[in-house]
């Protein structure tokens, strides 16, 4: 009866890849995010496969996104309250090949649509003030947000299932909805538009090691460059920790820095008992506190104020003895707290307000 | 003669001499026997991409500009902030 899944796999793969497909595996992931305002659905799933040279995988992702987006009435009596809602996807494609020590991959993907809450409810904003004309200069233009992106990784196995080094490039190349600005030239105001696309360059490198027979640990240094911005310098790292035959304790922490101001950090805590046969239980906690993007609060502008999160989520998982079927169920809250906007940001008071979510996921993962 | 300017304290040098140190201290530098990673094969003890073994909700990036896989730099919505 449980063969039927991997024989479907193994049917599937032939028809993607071709007749030499050999092992490899499947995943599917739903996930939620609400609250009061913002509600955001999404499913990600990818499928990988040994082919002639190498493995070869498939992702694709599409994420579904509903705003009630509401005008600062004080300082925007003129906006109108909306529903806004956007749809975007992601396709991508991994190409893998081993070679004794040393590993390659190959990964590049395209995506269309708004990425986040921010940048539909900027948009929209944008839209209300500037999408009928009034001011000279450029106009409003509906935005098509989407791109490409493409990277490398080069990985080093120096001590066999031991200690591992990778170094990853990758640049990301996205049309993004613009930001508008009324310039006064003292007789006139003229309104005028930021860039639409944008050039983002990866470069990061990671270390994972085994430190002894119960602890694992991974750390990565990353630099990133996107055009108009300066680069942001970023740390994370991993422990894995077996505790005892039956409990696992996984830490994370990461540490982000952007010139001139901006920093953010983050922590959590995972640990996941084993309680009954292939039956886990894990209990997450996460902490993370950044600085804001704002650079002075005088000045018009979109940028997030400080934010401070925290979350809490409990998994169910159920692991088949022989490793190569599981299924995770969970969920909890996560609370999002902003500091106050400035003059310049209070337009978007709504936007940046405090927010409870209710998180939920389901995920199966299957190696056939 | 005029000399540059030294900087005494860099808060992004300080960063980068203490994850240096810290991986530096932190990695591993004898290879462990197959026999005894018996704990480390553990689906729990690994570096997983499966959405099962996840333990952060993706999404919670969209809303968090310093968690972005990407490094959130690319950041749309922070468009207008310069």
């Amino acid at each position: 009866m449980m063969k039927m899944p991997n024989q479907f796999f193994s049917g599937l793969g032939l028809v993607l890849f071709g007749a030499t497909v050999s092992a490899g595996d499947a995943d599917i992931g739903l996930e939620m995010l609400r609250s009061d305002d913002i509600e955001y659905r999404s499913f990600q799933g990818y499928i990988e496969a040994g082919v002639a040279a190498g493995e070869l995988r498939m992702d694709v992702s599409v994420t579904d996104l509903e705003v009630e987006y509401r005008p600062n009435a004080p300082v925007d009596p003129f906006g109108v309250e909306e529903v806004l809602d956007d749809v975007s996807r992601s396709l991508g494609a991994r190409w893998r090949y081993q070679a004794g020590d040393f590993r390659a991959d190959l990964q590049g993907s395209v995506f269309e649509g708004f990425r986040s809450h921010s940048d539909i409810w900027i948009d929209a904003y944008y839209r209300q003030q500037y999408g009928f004309g009034g001011i000279p200069g450029v106009s409003y233009q509906n935005p098509d947000p989407g791109g490409s992106s493409l990277s490398g990784t080069l990985r080093w196995e120096y001590l066999p299932a031991t200690a591992f080094v990778s170094l990853n490039a990758g640049w990301q190349g996205e049309t993004v909805a613009p930001g508008y600005e009324v310039v006064d030239e003292i007789t006139s105001f003229r309104l005028e538009k930021t860039d639409t696309y944008l050039n983002t360059w990866r470069v990061s490198l990671d270390f994972e090691n085994a430190l002894n027979r119960r602890v694992r640990v991974r750390n990565a240094l990353a630099l990133t460059k996107t055009d108009r911005r300066d680069p942001r310098y970023g740390w994370s790292g991993q422990i894995n920790v077996a505790l005892s035959d039956h409990l696992i304790s996984r830490s994370k922490g990461s540490y982000n820095r952007e010139e001139p101001d901006f920093e953010s950090w983050s922590i959590s805590e995972t640990l996941e008992w084993n309680f009954h046969g292939p039956w886990y239980l894990s209990g997450t906690v996460r902490w993370y506190d950044d600085t804001g993007q704002i650079e002075s609060a005088f000045v018009v502008s979109s940028a997030a104020p400080a934010l401070e999160s925290r979350s809490f989520i409990l998994s169910l998982k159920w692991r088949s003895e022989d490793g190569t079927r599981s299924v995770s169920f969970g969920g909890g809250p996560y609370e999002t707290d902003y500091a106050d906007v400035g003059l310049g940001t209070e337009r978007f008071l709504h936007l940046y307000q405090d927010r409870d979510w209710t998180h939920l996921h389901l995920a199966a993962h299957i190696e056939f | 003669m005029n000399y540059p300017e030294l900087k005494t304290f860099s808060p992004r040098g300080l960063f980068l001499g203490i994850c240096s140190i810290l991986m530096a201290v932190l990695s591993g530098c004898q290879a462990i026997p197959a026999y005894e990673q018996a704990y480390l094969s553990q689906p729990g003890m690994q570096f997983s991409d499966s959405t099962v073994e996840t333990d952060d909700p993706s999404l919670i990036a969209q809303v968090e500009p310093g968690t972005d896989d990407d490094g959130g730099a690319a950041a749309s919505g922070c468009s207008a902030c310069r």
